[in-house]
C-alpha cells in the first residue's frame, strides 16, 4: 500500500500542536501528507514515504507573502501545504528537534492567530444558531419546523469551537527556560 | 503604535541589535546566532512574527524586497529605544552584581 486516506472526526485536532504530533507519528510510521487542502481537517490523503523523524510545523497565517516562505525555506523548512489558513511545514532532522516558534512570544501569538479564527468561526455558528431559534419559535420562514435541527447543529459546531477559543486564549504558554514545546 | 517596551524579550532585544544594519529574516537568525555563539537560536516562525510586530510598533522599516526576501532596518524610533533597553539592562545588571 503507497497511499491511503486518514478520516478524523470533528475536532480530532483542536491545536496547531495536536496537528503536528499525529502528523510526526505518521511521518516515523512512513506516512507524509500527499497534499493538503480545506477538507484535510477532515481527511488526509497521505502517502508511503521512508519512516523518518520529522518535524512539522503548523502556523496559522491567513495572508501569507513571499518572504513569509522565504523566510521558512532559508531556514531549512519545506513547505507542505495550506490547510484551511493553517501554514504547514516539515523538517527532517537527526539531532534536537527543530522550533520554528523559539520564544514564548510568538507562541502566544500563535495561539492568538488560531483563536482568532477559531473564535470568528464559533461566534458566527452561534449567532446563526440563535437566529435560527428565535425564526423557528416566531414561524418565520418557509421550513419553520426544521428549526430545532438546524439550530442544533449549529450549536454543536459552534460550542465547541467557542470553547477551543477559551481555551487557547486562557493556554499558559511555557516560559522559555521551561524549553520550546508547546502542550 | 504599539509600545513593546514592557514586553521586550531578548529574543527581540537580539533582533534590535542585528538591525543596526539592513537584514532579511534569514540574515538576522544567522546574525543573532552568531553574535550570541548559538546561544539564541530564533525560529522561522519568530523571526516572522517578532519582524510584524517590531514594523508595526514603528520601531523597523523594511527597505526593499528581494528575490522574494524583505529587507529591515532600524528606524530612528528603534534606535531609541534599542539604547533605553541596554541602559535598563545595564542598570539591572549593576543590580544585580551590588547584591549578588
Amino acid at each position: 500500500m503507497t497511499r491511503r486516506t486518514a478520516w478524523f472526526t470533528a475536532f480530532a485536532h483542536p491545536t496547531p500542536t495536536k496537528l503536528e504530533d499525529w502528523l510526526e507519528l505518521q511521518a516515523a510510521q512512513g506516512w507524509e501528507p500527499r497534499e493538503l487542502d480545506d477538507m484535510s481537517a477532515i481527511r488526509m490523503h497521505l502517502q508511503a514515504t521512508t519512516p523518518a523523524k520529522v518535524r512539522y510545523v503548523v502556523d496559522p497565517q491567513q495572508k501569507i507573502d513571499g518572504s513569509y516562505r522565504a523566510t521558512y525555506e532559508d531556514a531549512g523548512w519545506k513547505y507542505v501545504g495550506e490547510l484551511s489558513s493553517l501554514q504547514v511545514w516539515r523538517r527532517r532532522y537527526t539531532g534536537a528537534r527543530p522550533e520554528a516558534f523559539t520564544d514564548r512570544q510568538s507562541r502566544r501569538a500563535r495561539d492568538v492567530r488560531m483563536a482568532w479564527a477559531t473564535g470568528v468561526v464559533g461566534t458566527l455558528a452561534l449567532l446563526g444558531a440563535f437566529t435560527r431559534v428565535i425564526l423557528g419559535v416566531a414561524h418565520i420562514g418557509k421550513s419553520a419546523e426544521d428549526w430545532p435541527l438546524e439550530a442544533g447543529i449549529l450549536a454543536l459546531i459552534g460550542i465547541p469551537l467557542v470553547a477551543l477559543t477559551v481555551a487557547l486564549t486562557r493556554r499558559r504558554v511555557p516560559t522559555e527556560s521551561e524549553g520550546g514545546q508547546d502542550s | 503604535m504599539t509600545d513593546l517596551k514592557e514586553e521586550l524579550s531578548e529574543t527581540m532585544y537580539c533582533i534590535l541589535l542585528s538591525l543596526r544594519e539592513e537584514r532579511h529574516g534569514y540574515g538576522i537568525i544567522q546574525r543573532v546566532a552568531d553574535f550570541t555563539a548559538g546561544s539564541v537560536q530564533i525560529g522561522a516562525g519568530t523571526i516572522y512574527t517578532s519582524l510584524k510586530k517590531l514594523e508595526r510598533a514603528g520601531w523597523i522599516d523594511r527597505t526593499r524586497t528581494e528575490e522574494r526576501r524583505h529587507y529591515y532596518v532600524l528606524t530612528d524610533r528603534g534606535t531609541r529605544a534599542l539604547a533605553e533597553q541596554t541602559l535598563r539592562i545595564e542598570r539591572l545588571y549593576a543590580y544585580g552584581r551590588g547584591i549578588a
